[in-house]
């Protein structure tokens, strides 16, 4: 069966097409080149429309303990924003910390077919699978956590062969069915347990006595040679910090040209100008991302109302526990791995510092030149929710509007910011290339975020609106490998997504020797319970052609282009 | 501006949300154009017939069941009078103006109320001016009058404001309550204040008093003149009788910081 969709404007910058009329052919799932004897069973007519890839967002928290702890602390959030059941969808709840379902659902509904859990802990994979499980529509995956568990920190204390740590590595992504790895707050989750209360990019932890630095080095490094195609997701030290700019800086020129993804990026650009002893630090980092190209970062950018922050950091949500509005929140300890701190959060334009991290994260967007390396976010739901893409985009592609919301931000940020003077307006073209080519990119989707044959017809069609906030919410069709799944920003069809995955080759013979007796010794479980099967993760009805993949998408490793 | 009287064409099968009949935007239209208003599937006249009345600023609802929730929830001005029953929520973080239910109310009636009047002339169930799970805080101001007995746990959390019961209250009156006055002409049921911070209990007798309420003797209080001359301006002929000159007053929950209190006048 053969599909085409006429006469739309395509926005595919991995294949060096930007906003030209095109024509558009699918067959079981997959864009293809028809001969000239095909038939075609079924055409939509897109002219004046425009027609991009689905979305994908990596770095997006859908998942793991953390975000069942924020669902369960804020049922307030979730009384203003109740989902009925519907015909096709199920029954939930929205806002900060949505149900899976509502999620999967109103990513579908933006235009997205992709989203990736940035923080699973391998401990804690199983619930992180089952809850992508139970998010519909999109395809996903997660980057498993390492650098402040306890094996691997051991590994580099007792200055193991690189050979065995890229082992642990590779099996623990195998292990936790991962897709990259993450590291948070490097050695500082584990320092927090010593009593360690900051821990700088040179600082030893008081136990392992080794350093952020040496741990994003080594984890940068062996990636690389394991051929994952995504770079180490750093998360770096002193996130939310006056001052951290010094240290992301540092951590930049660190990886001494080993690609690194520095996640979240606003939240770790802060000086110490100023009367309020806090200032942007955007523009000096983005001219070094600039200057590095090994360099790729995602923003993490705030915008104003209540939402809750989740994250592995428990050094640092400890440290803004006191920020905490709502006043309640978790701050935790998980398995002697990893952290847990969940802070509920109300972003005030009325705030200086709010109003200027909302600054620094768009100042970032502008500075920062080339769009195949910095990414659309807002950390979901830490900066925001990720219902608010469409106003996000909106801010970057229209000075006038963006212009308008400076001014009702704290007079003290306003002028503590660049950001009136920067007249850059995103293109479409380059919206494209930051929510979808880029992240495909990065992420090693060989298949996704373009349009050229082989990719997989996961196509996004928006009404060429002037108002881009409207535009980006709803778009007028949502197809998912060539089915509809959504019209008119309404699901019309429900489907599973697959869950994406990475296998990068090891020895697990001579890895899992010395782990067993590990396990034995300390762990909750046994090291054949803690390795997740196949079966754990594939869900029926994924929506993908049979025999295609089943649900579980192995993505090639190989060297980084 | 006039009123409007909206009755219920028949008793809904389900459980039905009437939070937006709100006095205030609604009589400024007439009752045709109500009528058109779309509520769930349909429009407001498929459920209710519509009449006006005479009133200034008054919507009757007549008709409605204990299925029918969030009856003058947010209500922030205008007169809200029910004749029936309600169901949960009923007044719920009230803002100002009126609302009085000439039935009985479920639970969570005036939970999180900050400003108002809201009288009840049966029964009402638990959590009356208490708070959703969530929350900070219960009723935080205003005024509520019961005229029958009260449900378990009346003024959980309650920060500030009044609330007057002719019977008797349920189990626990008074949880975890923060400041304000709850009256109960009828007493108080099983266990009334747990771990209450500050704010005053007052009725005849409180059943199963708590070990950690403390007796401080017979007093001869001002408050005592205030509170009944309070309550009586604002409740007029529903107002219960001036308090005695002295009651017996009890300090608790003395398992937190022990600055509520319990006075007994019987």
């Amino acid at each position: 069966m053969l599909i085409k969709f006429t006469g739309g404007k395509v926005y595919d910058p991995a294949n060096g097409i930007d906003g030209q009329v095109r024509d558009i052919y699918v067959r079981d799932g997959r864009v293809v080149t028809p001969s000239a004897t095909d038939t075609i069973s079924a055409e939509y007519n897109l002219a004046g429309k425009v027609v991009m890839a689905g979305g994908i967002d990596p770095h997006s928290h859908i998942g793991g303990g953390k975000m069942n702890i924020a669902r369960m602390m804020l049922p307030e959030d979730h009384r203003h924003d109740n989902v009925a059941r519907g015909d096709l969808t199920r029954a939930g709840c929205g806002h900060a910390a949505p149900s899976t379902f509502v999620a999967g659902y109103r990513y579908a509904e933006m235009g997205y077919t992709a989203a990736f859990e940035p923080a699973m802990l391998a401990v804690n994979a199983r619930q992180t699978h089952a809850e992508m499980g139970d998010t519909p529509m999109i395809d996903k995956g997660a980057y498993v956590l390492l650098g402040s568990d306890d094996y691997f920190l051991r590994l580099l204390t007792r200055g193991a062969d690189k050979e065995e740590i890229k082992d642990y590595i590779a099996w623990t992504m195998h292990a936790a069915q991962a897709l990259a790895v993450k590291v948070v707050n490097p050695g500082g989750i584990s320092a927090f347990k010593f009593n360690q209360r900051m821990l700088d990019l040179d600082e030893k932890n008081a136990f392992y006595g080794v350093t952020p630095r040496d741990i994003i080095l080594t984890l940068g490094r062996s990636l690389q040679e394991l051929g994952v195609p995504h770079p180490v997701h750093v998360h770096g030290c002193n996130l939310g910090v006056p001052g951290n700019k010094e240290t992301t800086l540092a951590t930049i020129r660190a990886a001494e040209g080993t690609p690194i993804h520095l996640t979240h990026i606003q939240f770790h650009s802060y000086g110490t100008e100023g009367d309020f002893k806090f200032s942007s630090g955007a523009a000096e980092i983005a001219e070094l991302v600039n200057q590095n190209p090994n360099v790729s970062i995602d923003v993490g950018q705030i915008l104003f109302g209540q939402t809750v922050t989740a994250s592995g950091d428990s050094m640092r949500q400890y440290g803004n526990t006191k920020s905490a509005n709502p006043k309640k929140w978790v701050v935790m300890d998980i398995e002697c791995d990893a952290g847990c701190g969940v802070v509920p959060m109300k972003y005030r334009d009325k705030s200086f510092v709010n109003a200027l991290q909302w600054a620094i994260g768009l100042e970032m967007f502008l500075l920062v030149k080339d769009p195949w390396r910095i990414f659309l976010t807002t950390d979901h739901p830490n900066g925001a929710p990720f219902t608010t893409y469409p106003h996000l985009i909106r801010l970057l592609m229209d000075k006038t509007f963006r212009n308008e919301m400076l001014r009702r931000i704290h007079p003290g940020a306003q002028a503590a910011t660049i950001l009136g003077s920067i007249t850059r307006e995103y293109s479409l073209n380059e919206i494209a290339i930051m929510t979808r080519a880029g992240p495909a990119k990065s992420l090693g989707l060989k298949d996704r975020g373009h349009l050229g044959p082989g990719a997989c017809a996961d196509i996004t069609v928006y009404d060429d609106n002037p108002d881009r906030e409207a535009m980006f919410t709803t778009p007028a069709f949502v197809f998912k490998n060539g089915e509809m799944i959504v019209r008119n920003g309404r699901i019309v069809h429900v489907v599973a997504g697959a869950t994406h995955v990475v296998r990068p080759e090891y020895d697990r013979k001579r890895t899992e020797k010395p782990l067993k007796d590990y396990f034995e010794t300390y762990h909750t479980m046994r090291m054949e319970n803690f390795r997740m099967a196949d079966e754990e993760v594939i869900t029926a009805g994924c929506g993908h052609a049979p025999g295609t993949c089943g649900c579980l998408i192995v993505q090639p490793v190989g060297t980084r282009k | 501006m006039s009123g409007l009287r909206l009755r219920l064409k028949s008793a809904p099968a389900g459980r039905l949300d009437l939070s937006c009949l709100q006095p205030d935007p609604l009589t400024a239209r007439t009752a045709d154009e109500v009528a058109r208003l779309p509520f769930e599937d349909g429009t407001l006249g498929d459920l209710f017939e519509i009449t006006a009345i005479a009133d200034a600023n008054t919507l009757i609802l007549a008709g409605p069941t204990s299925a029918c929730d969030g009856i003058g929830d947010g209500l922030a001005s205008g007169t809200l009078v029910v004749e029936g029953d309600v169901g949960q929520y009923a007044g719920r973080f009230m803002k100002g103006g009126r609302l009085d239910i000439r039935g009985s109310a479920g639970d969570y009636l005036g939970a999180g109320m900050k400003r108002g009047l809201l009288t009840v002339a049966g029964s009402a169930g638990n959590f009356v001016g208490g708070l959703l799970p969530g929350e900070k805080f219960g009723m935080a101001g205003g005024v509520i009058r019961v005229g029958g007995d009260i449900g378990d746990r009346a003024g959980d959390r309650m920060r500030r404001g009044t609330i007057v019961v002719k019977g008797k209250t349920g189990a626990a009156a008074g949880s975890r309550m923060a400041g304000g006055t709850i009256w109960a002409e009828g007493g108080f049921g099983p266990g009334a204040g747990p771990l209450m911070r500050r704010g005053t209990l007052i009725g005849p007798k409180a059943e199963q008093m708590l070990a950690t309420f403390s007796d401080c003797g017979e007093h001869d209080m001002v408050f005592l003149r205030l509170i009944s001359r309070f309550v009586a301006a604002e409740l007029g002929s529903l107002a219960p009788p001036p308090l005695p000159v002295k009651v017996r007053r009890y300090a608790g929950d003395m398992a937190t910081i022990g600055k509520g209190e319990l006075l007994l006048t019987g």
